[in-house]
């Protein structure tokens, strides 16, 4: 009785059942589809779910009820006579005539439903899933996914220290990967950044930082080293790893290497290692001028305001001061070190330092000068790193000495102070010079004539050597240097003040009074009107002045001459146009002291002549022929790298291919490069990495090639010149030629 | 006349006379039994024409004709194509042809009376084709780039590389730089005005090989406008065997021995200690005695370095053997020079001086300035001046046979070392060693002649040898066959067609000697190649144009006659049968 509805329910459910089929079906396809295309299993599992997901949702098999399996039932089975309906109702809520027809369908539908499917899509399924499969076998030949998959790729593939066997034959085997690889920089502790994990192997630090590998590899492996720059440093077996600790000093490179069960050795590309130096602090000064002047009334305070940076932590920073107290020989200093007002705390990387210096503070007076510079350190170890900043000057104006300068007519005090030599007067051109843009015109007028007033001082000085007298009231008549020669031209000088007051006897020129005179009028109208002249000895007249020899003479006049226009350009305000006459000006002067200076001569060894007839005569028989045999190395440092090219041409132009005999050719090649790299890794770190490719089979190809060679090109230097032979065929018609010539020479 | 006949289908003449006699047979055999009447006989000679007729008709006969005005206008690469129209207007009936040297054209020229060649010109390995054609040339402008090209296509390790030439029409700012194999930049030029440029660039290559450098036009912002390849070879230096004699110790001999023992030069110093007692160094070389200079030691030796005192103390018989080894076997001497040398006036001397009272003198290629001894070489004939850091009286070399004698007026060259300038001092003294030392022989030399080869197209060589019997060889180890030159036995030339484009080699036989050329691709040097072209075209066809020639031109004979006598024939052997049955 209950047969029907029973059959019914399992016609249902086969129903159902097919429908997840079918779903799971398409999902399968759709699944392998992406794992074709992506060659990630995971993906593949997603999208399978996402798939089974996705079209139960749209076909709904839960949906799918009695009643439609009995629509259906009816439409498909005609015994079923549209009555299936009936079975699904309670029976005691029908007719008798229906109980009726509902026996009669029950017993049909036992008969018949296993006879009839229930509406399916399962081979259209079948046919979409291996459609595709078909397309992600299409698409995973093509690699049409290439680019994706290397965007996502290739951010593991690049940190990821990749490790190559270094012998190509026993590819076969089983790499050892990394399974996980830790690279820690630990920082020198001043810098205050502690330990950081990089993932690029390239590393870039500070020096004096130590860079920490851990590697732990998925197999196990034996004799794992570091290679730094041909020095092989075992890596040492910890609990989960290899694990190398490195202090980084110098830049360089490394690599891994080691060895797998069988014994075949890896090793891994090649990376850099780059020490950046810990610079010193760098301080700067702002809005002071190099020089401040005060005059005595002033308020006597220079403000110091200044900004001191360091890339890793300023440690300490004060002032140096040093006061100056007196002139000349009596020049007193005292130093201090003072103090920022702000408390400079260790390990700031920026600081402002101000500072108020109050001369009088300072115990300073007038004529005193104030030298100050600001120290800092940083906190680099073990040795600081110190900079300093220029020197400033704080000078309080001595308004008393200028007042010498008065009495100097008076012949008492011949005190040589503020005489600026011809140096001295260039350095402070230079610097008028170069002050030009930042200063008034008024004030620039002023001290281009404060110059030429000092030119002057000097010309009149260097004149009284001459025999010159003073030209103008203004000018200290008698000024003294502190030159060489003082003393003597003082002295000569001190007897000159006798002498213009007698009649020298004694004097080499009394004879050639007469002579004199006329020479002297052509040479100085103005001299005749003193009556004592014919009588007297006179020193003032430069040509007459005793005391230089005569060539000398000429030279300081010339240089006289020189400083007056020197002068006159500073007096127009052209210190540019004075410049290139005080140089002149200077070296006469030079050549004028050096000619001062007395030479002896020295005394040697005078050897008595030689008897000719005897030379050469005496008895030989005992000295021996000598024989020295050397064999020089040459030394040519670059060998290897000019034979690299020879042989990556001959690889370029297709002519030959890579053999054994190479391989020590590179391993050369790349040892001599790295000499050169060593200075500048990041630059040749591309070409090393690529040496090393063609060394151990893993770029050994064309565009590699080239890259690498025109790497060495470029790296290699100069060749040197050395002589050598070359080859030439000697043609019989050139050797017959040249003899003909030689007839008619 | 009947020379004036042929057939166009000669290869068909056996078959198709052949065919007719057994077609004819059978004829004569089918009415073999009609022999009686009549007819038999006019038929047989009607059967007999009908066949010919028909043998002609397959054959087509031709009769040789005269003609000469008959003209083609040939183009070649970079034609004109308004001259070309307006030749073709000019001119009915002018035939216009496509010149490609892969292809024959002789086919076509032979029935021509005259030819006009517009372009840059046939390749000169066609011109033999034109040797009996009145032609004329019509010649294009001069192209744009490099026009001109000169440069060292085999040097030695340290020599210079230099390129030099022309550049036609250039792009103003344009750059012409010259790179190494790799793209580095070497050297560069960059041009200032759009007219026809002259450029010189050199530099030194660093490594020995063969290698193709690259020419490269770059415009002003550094885009490669064009690039060309220039093969170049360069070889290595060997050691030198330098012999160093001096009467005394000298500064100058201790740093040039050093200097030479350092670069690996076999190097033996005998400087004089006192009567007939010497100090001997050998470096790189074992020991053996100088005492003697006989032939046979100074053939060990490429260079003998000898102070002035040292030579003129030798005695002339010495100094003969001395003379004789370096006019035979090529050896060099230098004679370090001393006042010695200079206030000799032997009529012997081999250098003339006169005083100059110059004892410095500027080095302009190293910016430098060196002491001398103040005398300067005088002209003489065989003296050559070997030119030092851009100065030529320096220092200076006599021929003497296959050898050299040089000296110099230079004083304490040594300086140069001690001031930390070594590279002056090895400028120096490389340049004048190179000059003078002893040449390594070589078996075979090479002389390429054809300047730039190009994939299967003539390549002509030269070799120079003294060998009796030797063979050369290719790549594939095929013998090139060579012409030895009437007059000169040791000369020889050759032709090949080279298969692949760059380095291709050939060698001799069972020697080692290799000589290697560079093939370029049809697309190098374009603008060089048809500047050489148009004037070698122009060369050729400049000559007085020449009247039409008369050219006899097979034409074909009408077939209509044949064909009627055929038709006539079959007609008359159908109607024959049926006339005599009736009758």
């Amino acid at each position: 009785m209950e047969s029907g509805k029973l059959h019914l329910m399992k016609f249902h459910r086969r129903w159902q059942i097919l429908s997840y089929a079918e779903a799971v079906l398409y999902a399968v396809g759709i699944a392998i589809l992406f794992y074709l295309a992506s060659k990630n299993l995971w993906l593949g599992v997603l999208s399978f779910v996402v798939a089974v997901v996705a079209v139960l949702f749209i076909q709904k098999p839960w949906k799918h009820n009695l009643a439609i399996t009995g629509t259906y039932v009816d439409a498909h089975v005609d015994e079923a006579s549209f009555s299936t309906g009936l079975l699904l109702q309670p029976e005691d809520s029908l007719s008798n005539l229906a109980k009726l027809q509902r026996y009669k369908v029950s017993e049909e539908l036992s008969k018949r439903l296993d006879t009839i499917h229930p509406p399916n899509k399962l081979k259209q399924a079948v046919l979409v899933t291996l459609g595709l499969v078909l397309l992600g076998i299409v698409v995973q030949k093509l690699d049409f996914f290439k680019s994706v998959e290397s965007v996502l790729g290739n951010a593991t593939n690049e940190i990821q220290i990749q490790f190559i066997a270094t012998d190509s034959i026993s590819e076969k085997s089983i790499i050892p990967k990394i399974s996980s690889q830790d690279i820690s920089v630990t920082y020198p502790s001043y810098t205050r950044k502690g330990t950081i994990a990089v993932s690029d192997p390239n590393i870039k630090t500070i020096a004096g930082a130590t860079v920490q590998w851990l590697l732990v590899f998925d197999n196990s492996v034996t004799e794992v080293y570091l290679d730094r720059m041909g020095e092989l440093i075992p890596l040492q077996k910890g609990e989960n790893g290899y694990r190398i600790k490195q202090v980084l000093l110098e830049s360089g490179f490394y690599s891994f290497k080691f060895k797998n069960e069988d014994g075949i050795e890896f090793t891994s590309d090649l990376f850099s290692l780059e020490a950046i130096p810990d610079n010193p602090p760098e301080i700067e000064i702002l809005g002071l001028e190099r020089y401040t002047y005060f005059d005595f009334s002033d308020k006597k305070v220079v403000e110091l305001q200044s900004t001191i940076t360091d890339d890793y932590g300023i440690d300490e920073a004060y002032i140096i001061a040093t006061v100056s107290k007196g002139s000349g020989e009596s020049v007193k200093f005292r130093e201090e070190k003072l103090n920022f007002k702000e408390t400079i705390s260790k390990g700031l990387k920026s600081v402002r330092a101000t500072k108020t210096l109050d001369l009088n503070a300072l115990k300073m007076e007038m004529g005193d000068e104030l030298y100050f510079y600001i120290e800092a350190f940083d906190e680099k170890r073990p040795k600081r790193n110190v900079s300093r900043s220029e020197t400033y000057f704080a000078v309080i104006k001595d308004t008393v000495s200028e007042q010498y300068g008065v009495e100097g007519t008076l012949g008492v005090d011949q005190m040589p102070d503020y005489f600026r030599s011809q140096r001295q007067l260039i350095i402070d051109t230079e610097k008028l010079i170069k002050d030009k843009p930042s200063i008034t015109m008024t004030e620039f007028k002023s001290r281009s004539n404060e110059l030429g007033f000092d030119q002057k001082a000097l010309r009149l000085k260097y004149g009284q050597f001459m025999g010159d007298e003073s030209e103008m009231e203004e000018a200290p008549a008698e000024i003294e240097s502190d030159e060489e020669g003082e003393d003597h031209d003082h002295a000569e000088d001190q007897e000159n003040v006798i002498k213009e007051f007698m009649h020298d006897h004694d004097g080499d020129n009394e004879h050639n009074l007469v002579k004199q005179h006329e020479h002297h009028e052509e040479n100085d109208p103005e001299e005749p009107e003193d009556p004592l002249h014919d009588y007297l000895h006179n020193h003032d007249d430069p040509e007459e002045s005793t005391l230089f020899e005569e060539s000398l003479k000429t030279k300081l006049r010339k240089a006289l001459s020189i400083m007056w226009d020197a002068e006159l350009h500073l007096r127009l305000n052209e210190p540019e146009k004075s410049l290139p006459f005080q140089y002149d000006a200077l070296t006469l002067i030079q050549e004028i002291k050096n000619s001062a200076r007395i030479y002896v001569h020295r005394i040697g060894f005078d050897p008595p002549p030689i008897k000719e007839d005897s030379r050469l005569t005496g008895k030989i028989k005992d000295i021996e022929n000598y024989r020295k045999n050397e064999t020089k190395e040459v030394e040519n440092p670059f060998e290897a790298l000019e034979n690299a090219v020879a042989r990556l041409e001959q690889f370029i132009q297709q002519e030959s291919t890579f053999n054994e005999a190479d391989n020590a050719l590179f391993t050369a090649a790349g040892n001599e490069l790295a000499q050169l790299a060593i200075a500048n890794p990041s630059k040749y770190l591309r070409v090393l990495q690529g040496l090393k490719g063609i060394e151990n089979n893993t770029e050994r190809t064309m565009a590699n090639y080239k890259f690498v060679q025109k790497g060495l090109l470029a790296a290699l230097p100069k060749t040197p010149q050395i002589p050598g032979a070359k080859k030439e065929y000697t043609d019989e018609i050139n050797s017959l030629f040249l003899k003909q010539l030689e007839v008619y020479d | 006349m009947i020379d004036g006949f042929s057939f166009l289908q000669k290869e068909l003449m056996i078959p198709i006379l052949l065919g007719g006699l057994v077609v004819f047979n059978s004829y004569v055999w089918k009415e073999w039994k009609t022999k009686h009447s009549g007819r038999f006989v006019v038929n047989t000679i009607v059967a007999l024409i009908t066949v010919l007729a028909l043998a002609v008709l397959i054959l087509e006969p031709t009769q040789e004709v005269e003609i000469n005005d008959s003209q083609a206008v040939l183009l070649t690469n970079n034609f004109d194509g308004l001259i070309r129209d307006s030749l073709l207007n000019r001119y009915e009936g002018i035939k216009v042809l496509d010149y490609n040297p892969k292809k024959s054209i002789r086919k076509e020229l032979d029935s021509l009376t005259n030819v006009i060649v517009l372009g840059d010109g046939i390749e000169p390995y066609d011109f033999y084709l034109f040797d009996s054609i009145p032609t004329t040339y019509i010649p294009n402008a001069a192209p744009m780039g490099v026009t001109q090209l000169n440069y060292t296509e085999q040097l030695v390790l340290g020599e210079e590389l230099k390129v030099s030439g022309s550049y036609s029409q250039p792009i103003e700012k344009s750059f012409l730089v010259l790179q190494d194999s790799r793209n580095n930049g070497l050297d560069s030029i960059q041009i200032t005005e759009d007219k026809n440029a002259d450029f010189n660039l050199k530099t030194r290559p660093k490594v020995a090989g063969a290698y193709v450098y690259q020419f490269a036009v770059k415009d002003s912002t550094g885009v490669v406008l064009e690039t060309n390849p220039l093969p170049i070879e360069v070889m290595r230096k060997e050691p030198l065997r330098a012999l160093i004699l001096n009467t005394f110790p000298t500064f100058e001999t201790k740093y040039l021995k050093n200097f030479l023992a350092e670069s690996g030069h076999e190097v033996i110093v005998r400087s004089q200690l006192t009567k007939g007692k010497y100090k001997f160094e050998y470096f790189n070389t074992p020991t053996r005695h100088i005492y003697q200079f006989t032939k046979e030691t100074l053939k060990n030796f490429d260079i003998v370095i000898v102070d002035a005192e040292t030579y003129t103390a030798f005695g002339n018989t010495i100094r003969k053997r001395f003379e004789s080894s370096i006019e035979e076997q090529g050896l060099g001497l230098f004679i370090q020079p001393s006042d010695f040398l200079f206030n000799s006036r032997s009529s012997e001397a081999y250098f003339k001086f006169k005083r100059d009272r110059m004892n410095t003198a500027k080095l302009p290629v190293y910016a430098a300035e060196t002491e001398k001894y103040p005398y300067q070489f005088n002209e003489q004939l065989l003296v050559e001046p070997i030119h030092l850091g851009g100065t030529s009286n320096l220092a200076a070399y006599r021929q003497i046979g296959n050898g050299k004698i040089a000296t110099t007026t230079l004083l304490n060259s040594y300086q140069f070392l001690l001031n930390g300038k070594s590279e002056v001092y090895h400028g120096i003294w490389t340049t004048i060693l190179d000059k003078i030392a002893k040449k390594k022989g070589q078996a075979v030399s090479w002389q390429s002649n054809t300047k730039f080869p190009r994939i299967e197209e003539p390549f002509h060589f030269e070799i120079r040898t003294n060998l009796e019997e030797f063979g050369i060889i290719n790549e594939d180890s095929i013998s090139i066959s060579l012409v030895q030159n009437a007059l000169l036995p040791s000369h020889y030339s050759g032709t090949v067609y080279p298969k692949k484009t760059g380095w291709n080699s050939m060698q001799v036989e069972n020697d080692s000697t290799n000589f290697s050329y560079y093939v370029f691709e049809h697309k190098d040097w374009k603008a060089l190649k048809s500047t050489a072209n148009i004037a070698a075209n122009k060369n050729q066809f400049e000559k007085e144009t020449r009247k039409n020639r008369t050219v006899v031109v097979d034409r074909p004979v009408s077939l209509l006659v044949f064909y009627i006598l055929f038709l006539l024939g079959v007609g008359w052997l159908w109607l024959s049968p049926k006339l005599s049955a009736e009758s």
